[in-house]
């Protein structure tokens, strides 16, 4: 096992997991790998509980679908080792959810299930049961015989997630599940991802949706320039990052006078490109925001106190790393 | 495999119009192929001709009545040469007869041809040269010196060459097109997720192929039934040898179509390098006009391009009612290169996934 980045902090979920006797639904010890001799992962190395969500947060580039390629076997390595579950016939058991939805448009999400789990090896008999669990887990039954092409971007997103699921994979691995669905929805598949885990299995999770993954995952690592930062339970990596300090944003609807920009830039916030929103991590952020309530008004902007999110620790992590 | 070629097959038969389109055009495609190829490979050349008489001698009036009651329709009369030459020059008529008088000699006629209608001109010019003989008070000379006896099987061989030419291109269009399936589900993920619930991508491709193989064998059922009237009867060894070569260039098509687009990283890609490709070889091979029209270059240039085995292979099994070894010989290069086409394919998707 290589050592992980200096910067790398590691914390413990939260959640129960299974027992340690079980084997990590996936392992990836001291990989490289890249494209066209380019790496894009130095030195990676993450594992996987069965029992667990495991999500990955970085900005693009940061190498996070090329772990999920990796993991899948789709990538070969050029150092490093890959183990998912026990070995035994790993890729059949790895359910993949791409990030576009990876159906025959033609066909309904039933048969579109049907067909991954002849591929899968569900024997015929269990077939039926088998796709039943599955639509019904991402809750896709009310849209199951409808041709996937007439079909919202939603129900496509239920659907693809149940394809994924219907093997009873030992790894699951879901890339951006969210992407263009509503509230209601991501509740659901953030319940069948819970469902599925709590079956034994694991899932990688690649996501942009903070609240998605806060609520989902059991473990996050933040990633950048191919490299784990930090990984931990969501709340304490946020904890350690940030403590009890909170966000202060300014938002304007026009630029900044020369008297207001004084006012803020004394009190230690730093403009965005544009100079419409300026912000500072501060323990006393709302002593602050009354301070530099009436200078905002003027301005005719709206200040804002919050507690950081998984963006701002990505962010803040990202920015740090480099 | 299975699950892959059923999906596709599901996928296929709800788009009744693609069914329709794939399984109508090839036999109306055929049909016209045969008519319009078929009549001038056949000897059947339809020439229209415009003729101006400037002699008006009773010989040369028999003549042209005589023409006229052979031709109909296609011989014209003009009244004057500069209409005449026009008439061959803008192609309203494809050769011309001038009849000019001859102070003290016989008339004297003149074919005019215009450039690239030189056959015609020719067939035109031996059927006047009797004519020429007698307007000149000499004896014509016999019309059949040369005796032609014709031999092997009788009846339309062009319907029966056509029948195989269009199925065969008409086959390697829809695998090509069929094919760019396959780029949908590479780019939307499809593909990574089947060959990892399979535990590889050669099932999927071989369930891909299997499917194009089936719509290849159905559009020269389709094509076969159109020209069913125009075949000779078929033994049930013949018919049977000709589904032999219908399912062979149904797979050579599907692994040719695999590799070509297993190349691509996109249908814009894909797109015109299909189409390059089934037209070259449907020219050099056969499928638009008869080989043997071609020159002798090209004609052996034929050899390489499935088109000219599997047309070759049908000739023999359905008009000459032979198994030849040029017949064994054809399903092997078939079969060969769906095979590599299947392999290519494998190799080229193994490496577009680990790039």
């Amino acid at each position: 096992m290589t050592a992980p980045c200096p910067c790398m902090s590691s914390i413990s979920s939260g959640r129960p997991i299974l027992a340690s006797s079980v084997a990590p639904a996936l392992v990836l010890d001291g990989i490289e790998a890249g494209y066209d001799g380019r790496p894009v992962l130095r030195d990676f190395s993450l594992t996987l509980n069965a029992g667990e969500v495991y999500a990955l947060l970085g900005a693009n580039g940061a190498g996070k679908s090329t772990v999920a390629r990796v993991a899948c076997g789709l990538l070969p390595v050029r150092r490093g080792r890959v183990a998912v579950g026990d070995g035994t016939q790993a890729r059949a058991r790895i359910g993949l959810a791409p990030q576009d939805s990876a159906l025959f448009p033609a066909l309904s999400p039933r048969e579109n299930v049907e067909v991954t789990a002849r591929l899968c090896g569900v024997a015929r008999e269990e077939r039926r049961t088998a796709v039943d669990r599955a639509l019904d887990l991402t809750g896709c039954g009310p849209r199951a015989d409808q041709p996937v092409r007439t079909l919202s971007g939603g129900w496509r997103r239920r659907a693809n997630l149940s394809a994924a699921l219907v093997g009873q994979p030992r790894l699951l691995i879901a890339d951006e599940p969210t992407e263009g669905v509503d509230a209601a929805t991501r509740g659901v598949l953030s319940a069948a991802l819970r469902e599925t885990v709590k079956a034994g299995a694991g899932c990688l999770l690649i996501s942009h949706d903070a609240v998605f993954v806060s609520d989902t995952a059991d473990r996050i690592g933040v990633l950048a320039q191919g490299r784990l930062l930090a990984e931990g339970a969501p709340n304490a990596l946020l904890h350690q990052a940030f403590g009890a300090a909170r966000l202060l944003s300014v938002r304007l609807t026009r630029p900044t006078s020369d008297a207001a920009m004084q006012w803020f830039t004394q009190a230690g916030l730093t403009p965005t490109d544009d100079g419409l929103e300026w912000s500072r991590l501060c323990d006393d952020a709302l002593a602050v925001a009354q301070m530099l309530a009436a200078v905002v008004d003027g301005e005719g902007g709206e200040v804002a106190v919050r507690r950081p999110g998984l963006d701002d620790l990505v962010a803040h992590l990202s920015g740090a790393s480099s | 495999m299975m699950a892959v070629a059923g999906a596709w097959a599901r996928g296929f038969w709800r788009d009744r119009a693609g069914v329709v389109l794939t399984l109508l055009l090839p036999p109306l495609v055929y049909l016209l192929f045969a008519a319009i190829f078929g009549a001038g490979a056949r000897g059947e050349i339809d020439t229209s001709v415009v003729m101006q008489d400037a002699a008006r001698t009773p010989a040369t009036v028999a003549m042209h009545d005589a023409l006229a009651r052979d031709m109909g329709a296609r011989l014209r009369t003009v009244e004057d040469e500069g209409e005449l030459e026009r008439a061959v020059i803008d192609g309203r008529a494809d050769a011309g007869i001038l009849i000019r008088p001859s102070t003290g000699r016989p008339p004297q006629i003149v074919v005019l041809s215009a450039a690239g209608r030189d056959v015609a001109a020719a067939a035109l010019q031996a059927r006047l040269e009797p004519m020429a003989a007698t307007l000149s008070g000499q004896v014509a000379p016999p019309t059949a010196r040369v005796a032609t006896v014709q031999v092997g099987p009788t009846g339309d061989v062009q319907a029966a060459y056509y029948a195989g030419a269009v199925s065969v291109m008409f086959v390697f269009f829809a695998a090509m097109h069929g094919a760019m399936g396959g780029l949908d589900e590479r780019r939307s993920g499809l593909q990574a997720r089947l060959a990892l619930a399979r535990g590889g991508l050669a099932p999927i491709l071989a369930g891909r192929a299997a499917w194009l193989t089936v719509v290849g064998v159905m559009q020269s059922a389709a094509v076969f039934v159109a020209a069913w009237t125009k075949l000779p009867d078929l033994a049930p060894w013949q018919a049977a040898a000709a589904a032999v070569t219908a399912l062979l260039v149904g797979f050579s098509a599907a692994g040719l179509a695999l590799a070509l687009t297993a190349a691509c990283r996109s249908r814009e890609q894909a797109q015109p390098l299909t189409t390059f490709v089934v037209l070259l070889l449907a020219a050099l091979g056969g499928s638009m006009a008869p080989r043997f029209l071609m020159p002798e270059a090209f004609r052996a240039l034929g050899w390489i391009t499935p088109h000219a085995w599997a047309i070759e292979a049908y000739q023999a099994v359905i008009w000459r009612a032979e198994f030849t070894p040029g017949v064994v010989a054809g399903w092997a290069v078939l079969a060969g290169l769906g095979a590599a086409g299947l392999g290519v394919a494998l190799v080229l998707e193994r490496r577009r996934a680990a790039r």
